[in-house]
């Protein structure tokens, strides 16, 4: 039986940089500027950073393979310097080397950092992914909102849900985080959008309008961790955030070629969820979470995301969405910062970005949008398509919680 | 009437025709203004291929509807013909063979470069099968997809089709009795190697100094050799977009006025080197017993054949012919620019999207050969489990047996719609792109594209799969082919409708 990362490891520092078309600035510029937040809040130098993961999934568009660009961009002072990369959910995996590192022993105080630099395509949206010569064979060349819509289309089957209730659903969701990130300064996108704006935007893939689509931004967010130990040496035992849970799941083909997936649903969320409550000892996520921070890269995905969480029941994310659950002043407020969809989504750092919110709200530091007293926060971070993916989940709280 | 002198002839056939039909009366008003005596042949559509069909998917459905599983599990070689195949080199009727799951050993040959390759093809099919004392069927496939320049009187009447045939010896449906050719360097028209259009020439002196002159001694001779009166023709198969042409043959020859058969025209319009065998195929559907039919195929001299129907013939009246395939439901009108478009006459604006490099490994390719061209997943011998691509470990997650699995073709299973989706953001030549995941009978599933149909199919409706071009090279001009589904297709020859 594992132990599991409860409580061995404290979030000390991080930094997140604006997101957004960030034109005038390269990924190097984008990390330090999230490096240099961090590094202040954490109150260390440099120089006593052991070890480094960096998060980057699309090097073609950004600073190219390897780790070297993040340890030559900070100055890192020729220590361990590790480039992860699991599609969208990139930016947890990093945080996973840094906070794994120090639960060994193997660091003191270590980095994570996620970026990406999308906005040098020339277009809109995301690139088409390249999955190698075998599955371009036969596979259909999806589009990401394309690989979402289709959750839209097996869960509205599968609870006989009208696709026009299902599509005001999904417009409540755009709509809340639009609300969200209006109040945020590091947000991309921060201008309020009415339901029927969302309901009557452009198809992208059917049913997902431009209004269901996430920003594609450019950003990079960071995190120092060390051991409760170490935060306590350093001043910090009252301002860092321990780590409560941090599980990562990964599609093993059954969902893409087994018939006992039905397509409604993340299965790899479902196990990664269930591990990351037992993880962190919550019975009850309904109950015991304070506020959550999912992968909402469409609309759709934010809400199937309610049940594979466990905080929805099975067929009533509908309901729960639309009864203001999940708003800025409901049971469960998700997506405080805007989300994927109006904080951005630069691919690297979102899982990052993800926790900095929490870590933010949790420390009282969020202004505006700060929430009263909040203890527990959760991340969600998906990589790939609903078929074939990569779910990570942390959980994140104050010492104590 | 001389006796055959073998027992094999034609045991069974299919037609492919394609969804897609530009309505002449509005490509006219597209293009009459270049051409106004285009607007004599208004009337009436054309059939023409999706942007991902081509001689090669239309040979392998016309093949596909010659039978279900097993029917061509005896075939020894596939002739292919056609003046549009899509490769110069690299054998067109080797891709069609593996996408009809035919065998490794087989013989196949393409027919190239002439209108009358179809029928030379036949031909060589015929013989080939009496050759072999007809221990193993030679299938003979034809197709075409001529273009011509907007304005051009093949634009106008030209039609994308495919017919295949196969020679057998059990249940034949009509038999080659006789056959002569002749073989003349009659330039009617001609493309250069490598050129897109043709240059013809004037149709009065095609029709005088071609069709007068050099077909009435063959046809002659054909039917001596056969030992039937040309008025005991009861089909005259003779293709030309020249009006009158075939009647006037018929007249000078005393074929009866009734044998002539309708061109297709206003139907489908002429779909070159496959024209005589669609108008055989069309012929067959409709025929009686012991009815002789006198085929002929044009171009650079003259290629006939008598051929006489057998009873068996009249068991093909359920089959879907040219004119089922031509008029079922599932047609739909291609905008003119989207037709341009697809033939790569009008160079529209597809976005950076489209600048994503296509490259196909094909060392990769190969090694993949039976998922990609033959749809082939495989069988978990322990639990049963089908699955898509075969796998060395099982994907169910209750079995998870560890070994080769048995090859499963999911070729011939219909499948039902599991999700879906129309993308308009990621880039098709034929925008929106419509995919989704599809569960065949067998339990398999995949993600899969749809195509030529005007809507998304819905989560639970029945789909098909067919043989389509999945990705176009630009830079290195590769056409990758691999399966696409479509809903509701036609009924398969030999299947009740």
């Amino acid at each position: 039986m594992t132990s599991g990362i409860r409580d061995k490891v404290a979030i000390i520092g991080m930094g997140c940089s604006k997101f957004g078309e960030r034109f005038d600035c390269d990924a190097q510029d984008l990390m330090l500027e999230a490096f240099t937040e961090a590094r202040a809040d954490a109150g260390i130098e440099t120089s006593e950073i052991d070890a480094a993961w960096l998060g980057h999934a699309m090097p073609e568009l950004g600073m190219g393979p390897t780790a070297t660009p993040a340890s030559v961009a900070l100055r890192l002072q020729n220590i361990p310097v590790t480039r992860v990369e699991n599609a969208c959910a990139t930016g947890t995996e990093a945080l996973r080397g840094a906070v794994y590192a120090v639960a060994s022993g193997a660091a003191r105080i270590a980095l994570a950092i996620g970026v990406e630099k999308l906005k040098d395509t020339g277009f809109g949206g995301l690139p088409e992914f390249n999955f190698g010569p075998r599955a371009s064979l036969f596979a259909p060349s999806m589009s990401a909102p394309g690989g979402f819509a289709q959750l839209a289309a097996a869960y509205g089957a599968k609870h006989q849900i009208n696709a026009s209730d299902l599509k005001r659903a999904m417009a409540h969701v755009s709509w809340k985080s639009h609300e969200n990130g209006a109040i945020n300064p590091k947000a991309h996108l921060r201008r309020r959008v009415d339901i029927d704006t969302i309901m009557k935007a452009p198809m992208i893939a059917a049913p997902l309008g431009l209004f269901d689509c996430c920003g594609v931004s450019d950003g990079a967010a960071c995190a120092i961790v060390t051991t409760p130990d170490v935060a306590a040496s350093l001043g910090k035992k009252q301002e860092s955030v321990m780590v409560k849970a941090l599980q990562l799941a990964v599609s093993n083909g059954v969902e893409a070629s087994h018939s006992s997936w039905d397509g409604a649903s993340i299965i790899t969320t479902r196990s990664a969820a269930k591990r990351a409550y037992s993880e962190a000892g919550i019975e009850s996520p309904r109950e015991a979470l304070s506020l959550i921070e999912v992968h909402d890269c469409f609309s759709i995905t934010e809400l199937v995301t309610m049940e594979d969480l466990f905080l929805s029941e099975e067929g009533s994310a509908v309901d729960d969405v639309l009864d203001g659950f999940y708003d800025r002043d409901g049971g469960i407020p998700c997506q405080i910062d805007g989300g994927l969809k109006c904080f951005g989504h630069p691919i690297g750092a979102s899982g990052l970005r993800m926790a900095y919110e929490v870590y933010t709200q949790l420390l009282g530091r969020a202004g505006e949008r700060q929430l009263s007293n909040p203890v527990l926060g959760l991340t969600h971070n998906l990589g790939g398509f609903p078929h074939e993916n990569v779910s990570g989940i942390g959980i994140f709280g104050l010492p104590g919680a | 009437m001389a006796k055959s002198d073998t027992l094999t002839g034609i045991t069974a056939f299919g037609v492919y025709v394609p969804s897609m039909r530009l309505q002449r009366k509005a490509l006219a008003s597209e293009v009459g203004w270049i051409n106004p005596s285009l607007n004599a042949h208004s009337r009436g559509a054309r059939a023409v291929c999706d942007f991902d069909e081509d001689v090669i998917t239309m040979s392998v459905e016309a093949v596909r509807q010659c039978g279900g599983a097993g029917a061509l599990d005896n075939v020894s070689a596939l002739f292919a013909a056609s003046t549009t195949f899509p490769f110069a080199d690299r054998l067109n009727a080797s891709v069609m063979a593996a996408a009809s799951g035919l065998s490794d050993s087989i013989l196949a040959v393409d027919v190239a470069n002439t209108q009358r390759a179809g029928v030379s093809a036949f031909r060589i099919a015929d013989r080939l099968c009496m050759a072999d004392g007809a221990s193993r069927d030679v299938l003979c496939v034809a197709a075409d997809r001529r273009r011509g320049r907007p304005g051009s009187v093949v634009e106008m009447t030209s039609a994308d089709a495919a017919v295949a045939f196969v020679f057998g010896r059990d249940n034949v449906i009509a038999r080659v009795v006789a056959h002569r050719v002749s073989t003349v360097d009659f330039v009617d028209h001609y493309r250069r190697a490598g050129e897109a259009y043709d240059y013809g020439w004037e149709e009065r002196w095609i029709r005088d100094e071609g069709y007068r002159k050099i077909v009435p001694p063959v046809l002659t001779g054909a039917l001596e050799a056969a030992g039937v009166a040309a008025a005991d023709i009861d089909h005259f198969i003779f293709p030309s977009v020249i009006r009158g042409a075939a009647a006037g043959l018929a007249k000078a020859l005393d074929i009866r006025d009734d044998a002539v058969r309708d061109d297709l025209q206003d139907v489908i319009g002429e779909a070159g080197a496959a024209h005589p065998l669609l108008m055989l195929a069309d012929t067959l559907c409709a025929a009686g017993a012991g009815e002789k039919i006198l085929l002929v195929g044009f171009g650079q001299g003259c290629e006939a054949m008598v051929l006489e129907t057998t009873p068996a013939v009249e068991s093909v009246g359920d089959r879907p012919g040219v004119r089922a395939m031509a008029e079922n439901e599932q047609q739909m009108d291609l905008p003119f620019t989207r037709y341009l478009s697809f033939n790569g006459q009008l160079e529209a604006d597809f976005g950076p999207r489209a600048e994503i490099d296509r490259k196909t490994a094909l060392s990769a390719a190969y090694r993949h050969a039976n998922e990609v061209a033959r749809l082939i997943g495989g069988k978990c011998e322990t639990c049963g489990t089908v699955q898509f691509p075969k796998a060395k470990i099982c994907v169910n997650p209750n079995c998870g047996h560890e070994g080769e699995q048995t090859d499963h073709a999911l070729v011939q299973e219909s499948a039902v719609v599991k999700t879906v989706t129309t993308d308009w953001l990621g880039f098709s030549r034929n925008p929106p792109n419509r995919y989704g995941m599809v569960e065949f009978e067998s339990g398999a599933r995949m993600i899969i594209n749809f195509t030529s149909a005007p809507d998304e199919p819905p989560v639970g409706s029945e789909v098909n799969v067919v043989y389509r071009i999945q990705e176009f090279d630009p830079y290195r001009k590769y056409h990758r082919y691999s399966w696409k589904a479509k809903a509701g297709v036609a009924p398969r020859n030999g299947e009740k409708k």
